[in-house]
C-alpha cells in the first residue's frame, strides 16, 4: 500500500458548503477505488476555507478477478453437428483458450458459449489521474466559473496538490495543473510548502498556522472560547451552528472578547442575538440566569499584532448595527401593528392568490371555524385578533432588516401596542413549526392560526394547480402539510380535513372565481387529499413502520389526529410476538373474499346453514370481537380496540384448517364467504389488517 | 490617510497593474456596477480591465445628514478585471496594503456574499471582504449580466471608500472624514445629504416622476429599435434611478415594485443585447490586444470560456 494525498486548493469556500463538500469527496473517492478493485485503508480528511483534502492508504495493485467473459451464443458457436464454428474459435483464440476449456452459460437472452478467464488487478497509478480529475464534479449549492475557465466549483480552485506514494499524481483543472506543493496561512505563512512526505502534511500546515483538521479546529475554537467567556464570568450562548460555521470560516482561530454598551440590552433579546451571530457571526454571552450580557467573541482568522484594534474595529461595526436596530424598533412602535392592516394590500401573497391582507382575512375566517370544531369556542376572540394581525409585522422596518425574527416582532410591537398577551403569543407561535424538527407553537391559539394559515396555503395553491413536483416546491407547500400534521397530533385537534378544505375553499371563492385554470369542488378535495396522504406517508415512515402506516391508511385519514393514534395502537400490536401472523392470515381472508362475485356474498351470513363447529366458533367471535370494537372506539381507545385482533387468531386458524370454503354446495360456499367478509368488516374503520407484512417491512418511495 | 490619499493610492497601484483609469460616469447611479464601464464591458469576450471612483447614489439610505453611518450619496473605488487573474486576491490585497492596511495587524476575512442585481439582469459569487468585521469591500466574480453569460468571467472589486477613511481615520462619524487637511466631509456633503434626503422622502414628485419613468423607459426602446444602444442604456439607467427614487418616496407597493424592475431588467437586456451586437459586427477589436492584468495562465485541457463568442449569432 502507498499512502494518496489529494488537496484541492481553493479560494475561500462558503463555510456551509464545507461539510457536504468533504463528505462527498471522501464517499467518491472511496466509491471509485472500490469500483476499480483497489484496496484502500481508512480516509482521513481535512478542510479549511482554503482546502478541501483526503489522505488514504491504497493498494497498488488491485486483486486478480475471475470472471465470465461472454462470446457468441451457442447456436453461432456450434452447427448442427455439434462441432465449433468459426465464431467459436475466434473467441477462443481471443480469451486465449481451447474450445474444450470453454462453458456453457445461460443469461435472459439464451445460451451463451462464455470463457472464465482471470482480469489482472488495476494499477492505482494508471486509476488515479482520472478519477482525481473526476472528483471535481462535486455538487455545491450554487457553483462558479472564473477567469477563462469552462469548469466550475464552489469557489475557484487555485492549487491541487496530489502525491500518490512519492510521485505527483498528474492532474489538472481548468488552469491549475497538480503538484507537490500546498499553501499555508494566507498571511502568516504565505508562499507554497513542498510536501516531501505525506505523513508531514497535517504537520507542515500545523506549523504553517492552519489546522485542517475541522474536528481538531472546532474543539480549539470552543475551549478557547470558553476560557475566554469565563474570564468575564459568563458562558457562551449555546449555537452548534455558529461554532460550525465558525469553524469553517477560519484557518485558525482566533477568538477575541468585545463589548457593547450595556444600554443596548433594552433592545429584545431576539433582535441583539440575530444581529451578533448572524450578521457578524460573534457568540453571545449570557450569565448563569441565561441573561444576555454585553460581551461578545468575535473569532479572528489571523492572530494580529495588536489584538485591540481589531477588537475595536469589531465593537465599532456592532454598535452601529445596533444603533441601526434601535432606530427600527423605536420607529416601528410609533405606528401600531392595527395601523398597518392597510400596507398588507400592497403585498402580493401570490399573483393570483392576492395579497396578504386578503390571506389575512381568510385566515381569521378559518380560525374562528378551526377554534369551533376543535372545540376550543372560548378562544374564538383571540384567534381572530391574532389572525387578523399575524402578517402585520411583515411591513415593519425590522421584520425588513431581519426576516427571520417574523413573529417575534409581532409579538412585541402586539405588546406595545396594549394587545392581550395571549394575543401577541398567538401572533409569534402561528409561524412554528418553521421546519421539520422545530418546536411547536407555546399556545392553543397560535397553533389554531398557524393550522388556518397552512390549510389556507394549500387549498389556494391547489386551487391555481401550482403543485409541488419532486424536484421544486417553490411556495414550501410541503413543508405547510408537515406543519399541519404536527400541529393536529401536537395539539391532539381533531375535525374532518375534508370539511376544513371545503371550508377553505369557499374563502377563496371571492379571489379565484374569475380565474381561468382553477381546480374548484371535488376534483380540488381528491387531488389535495391524495397530496396530503402521500405526505402523511412520507413522513410517518420515517419514525412508524411502513406496512402500519398502509394499513392505516387504507382505512381512511380524514382526521389527522385519530389517524396517527390509529398508527400508534396498531404499531404497538404489530410488535406483539402473538399478533405477527394476524396479517397473513388476514390476507388470505381478503383474497379468498375478493374472488367472490362481492354482490352475491354480501350480507349478514346464515347461522342455520353452519356445518362445522369451527364455522359457529368463528361467528361467534365475530360477534364479541365486534361489541368489544364498538365500545373501544366509543371511548375513543384504539388501542384496545386492536388488541381483539388476538382473539380471532385461534378461530380464524382453525377455521382454515378444519373448513373447506371452496365446497360444490354453492350456498353452503357463499355463506362462507360471508362469514369471512364479517371479519374484514370488524376492523373497517380502523385499518386494512391484510395490509400488514408478516415478515419485512419495506419501504414504498411515496408519490410526491 | 485622508480620503484623496485613499482615491490618490488605489489610482497609483491599479495604475501601475496596467488598469485603465477612467472617470465617474456622468448619469446618476445607484453603484459603480451600473456604468457602461463596467456593465456592458463585462459582456463578450474582450479584455477589460478598469478603475474609477464612481459617487453612487441610494435615495432610500438618505437620512438628513443626521445618520453617522448612512448615506443618499457615497462613493465607491470601482475595479473591474477581466478575465480575472488567477491571483486576484492577492492582487487585491496587495492595494490594501497600499492603502495602509496590513493583514497583519487586522484581521481580513473574505466572507461569503452573493451578489445579484434585479434591475440589471445580473449576478455574481464571492464575498465581503472584512476588516476587523467591517465590510470594506464586495468582491465578485460576475456570472450573468444583462441576462448574459459572462464568459470570461470578471472580478468586480467595489471598495466602499468611506467606510475605508473612517476605519483609516479611526472615527465613528462619517462626516467627521478628512477629505483633504483642514477640510471635512461634513462641510462638503452635509448640505447635500439634507436637500437631498429632503427631495426623496418628501418633495420628490410621484406622478412626474411615474411619468418620466414612462418617458426614458419608451426612448430607451426606440433607440434600441435604432441600433444605439449606448444611448439606450443611458435611459434605462434614467429609469433605475427614478425607480429608487419613487421606491424612497413610497410611492410604490410591493406589488408594482417586481414590475417596475422588470421594466429596467428589460430595457438593460435589450442594451446588452445591442452592445454585444454592435461589438460583434466591429470583430471584437479590443481581443487583437494583449492586454492583461495579473496571472493568466493557459488553460489546460478544456476550451477557453471566450470562444464561445466565435459562435454568437446576433440574429438568434
Amino acid at each position: 500500500m502507498k499512502t494518496l494525498l489529494f488537496e484541492i486548493g481553493t479560494e475561500e469556500l462558503p463555510a456551509m458548503f464545507i461539510p457536504q463538500a468533504l463528505d462527498n469527496l471522501k464517499k467518491f473517492i472511496l466509491k471509485e477505488l472500490s469500483d476499480a478493485g483497489l484496496a484502500c485503508g481508512e480516509a482521513r480528511i481535512f478542510a479549511t476555507p482554503r482546502r478541501l483534502s483526503i489522505s488514504l492508504d491504497i493498494d497498488e495493485e488491485g486483486k486478480t478477478v475471475t470472471e465470465d467473459t461472454v462470446g457468441p451464443p451457442i447456436r453461432v458457436a456450434f452447427d448442427s453437428k455439434d462441432k465449433p464454428t468459426k465464431a467459436a474459435e475466434s473467441f477462443a483464440q481471443k480469451v486465449g483458450k481451447k474450445i474444450s476449456d470453454l462453458k456453457k452459460i445461460t443469461t435472459d437472452k439464451g445460451e451463451y458459449l462464455a470463457a472464465r478467464v482471470e482480469m489482472p488487478g488495476k494499477l492505482a497509478r494508471n486509476i488515479l489521474p482520472q478519477l482525481l480529475g473526476r472528483a471535481f464534479d462535486l455538487d455545491f449549492p450554487k457553483s462558479m466559473r472564473w477567469g477563462n475557465v469552462t469548469c466550475s466549483f464552489g469557489r475557484p480552485v487555485r492549487w491541487i496538490c496530489a502525491i500518490y506514494g512519492n510521485d505527483v499524481v498528474p492532474v489538472s483543472y481548468g488552469d491549475v495543473v497538480s503538484s507537490r506543493h500546498t499553501r499555508g496561512h494566507r498571511f502568516l505563512a504565505p508562499g507554497e510548502i513542498e510536501i516531501h512526505s505525506i505523513e508531514k502534511y497535517e504537520g507542515l500546515l500545523e506549523k504553517a498556522h492552519v489546522i485542517p483538521d475541522l474536528q481538531k479546529r472546532k474543539i480549539w475554537l470552543e475551549k478557547q472560547v470558553d476560557s475566554l467567556a469565563a474570564s468575564v464570568g459568563a458562558v457562551k450562548r449555546p449555537d452548534e451552528h455558529l461554532l460550525a460555521e465558525t469553524t469553517c470560516l477560519v484557518e485558525s482561530p482566533f477568538p477575541v472578547l468585545g463589548k457593547f454598551p450595556e444600554s443596548y440590552l433594552t433592545l429584545p433579546t431576539e433582535v441583539l442575538i440575530q444581529e451578533m451571530r448572524k450578521h457578524q457571526r460573534y457568540f453571545n454571552l449570557i450569565d448563569s440566569k441565561k441573561n444576555l450580557l454585553p460581551y461578545f467573541i468575535a473569532v479572528s482568522n489571523t492572530p494580529v499584532s495588536v489584538p485591540e484594534i481589531s477588537v475595536r474595529g469589531y465593537e465599532r461595526v456592532l454598535r452601529a448595527r445596533l444603533e441601526d436596530a434601535r432606530f427600527f424598533f423605536d420607529a416601528d412602535r410609533k405606528k401600531s401593528l392595527e395601523s398597518r392592516l392597510p400596507k398588507l394590500k400592497g403585498v402580493v401573497f401570490h399573483k393570483h392568490l392576492g395579497n396578504l391582507f386578503e390571506k389575512s382575512e381568510r385566515i381569521k375566517k378559518l380560525a374562528c371555524v378551526l377554534a369551533e370544531v376543535t372545540k376550543n369556542s372560548k378562544l374564538a376572540g383571540i384567534v381572530s385578533r391574532a389572525a387578523k394581525l399575524s402578517k402585520t409585522d411583515l411591513v415593519t422596518l425590522m421584520v425588513g432588516e431581519f426576516p427571520e425574527l417574523q413573529g417575534v416582532m409581532g409579538r412585541y410591537y402586539a405588546m406595545n401596542d396594549g394587545e392581550e398577551q395571549s394575543v401577541a403569543q398567538a401572533i409569534e407561535d402561528h409561524y412554528y413549526p418553521r421546519y421539520a424538527d422545530d418546536q411547536l407553537p407555546e399556545t392553543t391559539a397560535g397553533a389554531i392560526v398557524g393550522l388556518a394559515d397552512r390549510l389556507d396555503t394549500l387549498v389556494s395553491f391547489f386551487a391555481i394547480n401550482e403543485l409541488p413536483t419532486s424536484t421544486s416546491d417553490p411556495f414550501a407547500i410541503r413543508r405547510a402539510c408537515l406543519g399541519i400534521l404536527n400541529i393536529c397530533t401536537g395539539f391532539k385537534f381533531y375535525f374532518s380535513l375534508s370539511k376544513m378544505i371545503s371550508e377553505a375553499e369557499q374563502q377563496l371563492d371571492a379571489i379565484i372565481a374569475k380565474q381561468k385554470n382553477t381546480v374548484r369542488g371535488s376534483s380540488l378535495q381528491s387531488q389535495l387529499m391524495e397530496f396530503i396522504r402521500g405526505r402523511i406517508k412520507a413522513f410517518w415512515i420515517n419514525t412508524h413502520k411502513a406496512d402500519v402506516v398502509e394499513a392505516v391508511l387504507a382505512a381512511g385519514f380524514d382526521d389527522i389526529t385519530e389517524t396517527y393514534q390509529r398508527i400508534v395502537a396498531l404499531e404497538k400490536l404489530a410488535c406483539r410476538d402473538d399478533i405477527k401472523s394476524i396479517g397473513t392470515v388476514f390476507k388470505r381472508v381478503v383474497n379468498i373474499v375478493k374472488k367472490q362475485d362481492q354482490e352475491l356474498t354480501k350480507g349478514k351470513y346464515d347461522v342455520s346453514l353452519f356445518v362445522e363447529n369451527a364455522e359457529k366458533k368463528l361467528a361467534q367471535t365475530i360477534d364479541t370481537v365486534d361489541s368489544k370494537i364498538k365500545s373501544s372506539l366509543r371511548s375513543g381507545n384504539f388501542e384496545e380496540a386492536f388488541e381483539v385482533i388476538a382473539d380471532l387468531e385461534a378461530p380464524l386458524a382453525c377455521f382454515f384448517d378444519e373448513v373447506m370454503v371452496m365446497v360444490e354446495n354453492i350456498d353452503l360456499m357463499r355463506n362462507r364467504v360471508k362469514l369471512l367478509h364479517a371479519v374484514t368488516d370488524l376492523f373497517k374503520p380502523l385499518a386494512d389488517i391484510s395490509r400488514l407484512n408478516s415478515k419485512s417491512n419495506t419501504v414504498e418511495q411515496s408519490p410526491l | 490617510m485622508n480620503f484623496q490619499q485613499i482615491i490618490l493610492s488605489l489610482q497609483d497601484y491599479w495604475a501601475k497593474k496596467k488598469c485603465l483609469l477612467v472617470q465617474p460616469y456622468d448619469i446618476e447611479v445607484g453603484a459603480g456596477t451600473m456604468s457602461p464601464l463596467t456593465f456592458l464591458k463585462a459582456l463578450g469576450p474582450e479584455p477589460w480591465n478598469v478603475a474609477y471612483v464612481q459617487p453612487a447614489r441610494r435615495p432610500a439610505d438618505g437620512r438628513y445628514g443626521e445618520n453617522p453611518n448612512r448615506l443618499y450619496q457615497h462613493h465607491q473605488y470601482q475595479v473591474l478585471l477581466k478575465p480575472s487573474p488567477q491571483d486576484v486576491q492577492d492582487l487585491y490585497l496587495d492595494s490594501l496594503r497600499a492603502i495602509d492596511i496590513d493583514p497583519l495587524k487586522h484581521d481580513i476575512r473574505f466572507v461569503e456574499d452573493d451578489w445579484e442585481s434585479p434591475t440589471l439582469g445580473a449576478w455574481g459569487l464571492g464575498w465581503e471582504v472584512w476588516c476587523d468585521g467591517m465590510e470594506i469591500t464586495q468582491f465578485t466574480y460576475f456570472q450573468q449580466c444583462g441576462g448574459f453569460e459572462c464568459q470570461p468571467v470578471s472580478a468586480e472589486l467595489t471598495y466602499g471608500l468611506e467606510r475605508i477613511a473612517m476605519f483609516a481615520q479611526n472615527i465613528e462619524d462619517v462626516y467627521q472624514i478628512e477629505w483633504v487637511e483642514g477640510v471635512r466631509y461634513n462641510e462638503l456633503f452635509r448640505a447635500n445629504e439634507f436637500e437631498m434626503s429632503m427631495y426623496s422622502f418628501e418633495q420628490a414628485d410621484p406622478v412626474m416622476l411615474s411619468n418620466l419613468f414612462s418617458v426614458y423607459e419608451a426612448e430607451s426602446n426606440r433607440l434600441i429599435k435604432l441600433s444605439a444602444p449606448l444611448p439606450a442604456y443611458d435611459y434605462a439607467l434614467k429609469c433605475s434611478h427614478i425607480f429608487n427614487l419613487l421606491d424612497a418616496r413610497g410611492a410604490i407597493s410591493v406589488t408594482e415594485r417586481a414590475g417596475f424592475i422588470k421594466r429596467v431588467r428589460d430595457t438593460a437586456h435589450l442594451c446588452a443585447e445591442g452592445y454585444l451586437k454592435s461589438r460583434h459586427k466591429a470583430g471584437w477589436p479590443l481581443l487583437r490586444n494583449e492586454w492583461t492584468v495579473g496571472k493568466q495562465p493557459e488553460v489546460v485541457g478544456e476550451k477557453k470560456a471566450s470562444d464561445w463568442w466565435l459562435n454568437f449569432n446576433p440574429d438568434k
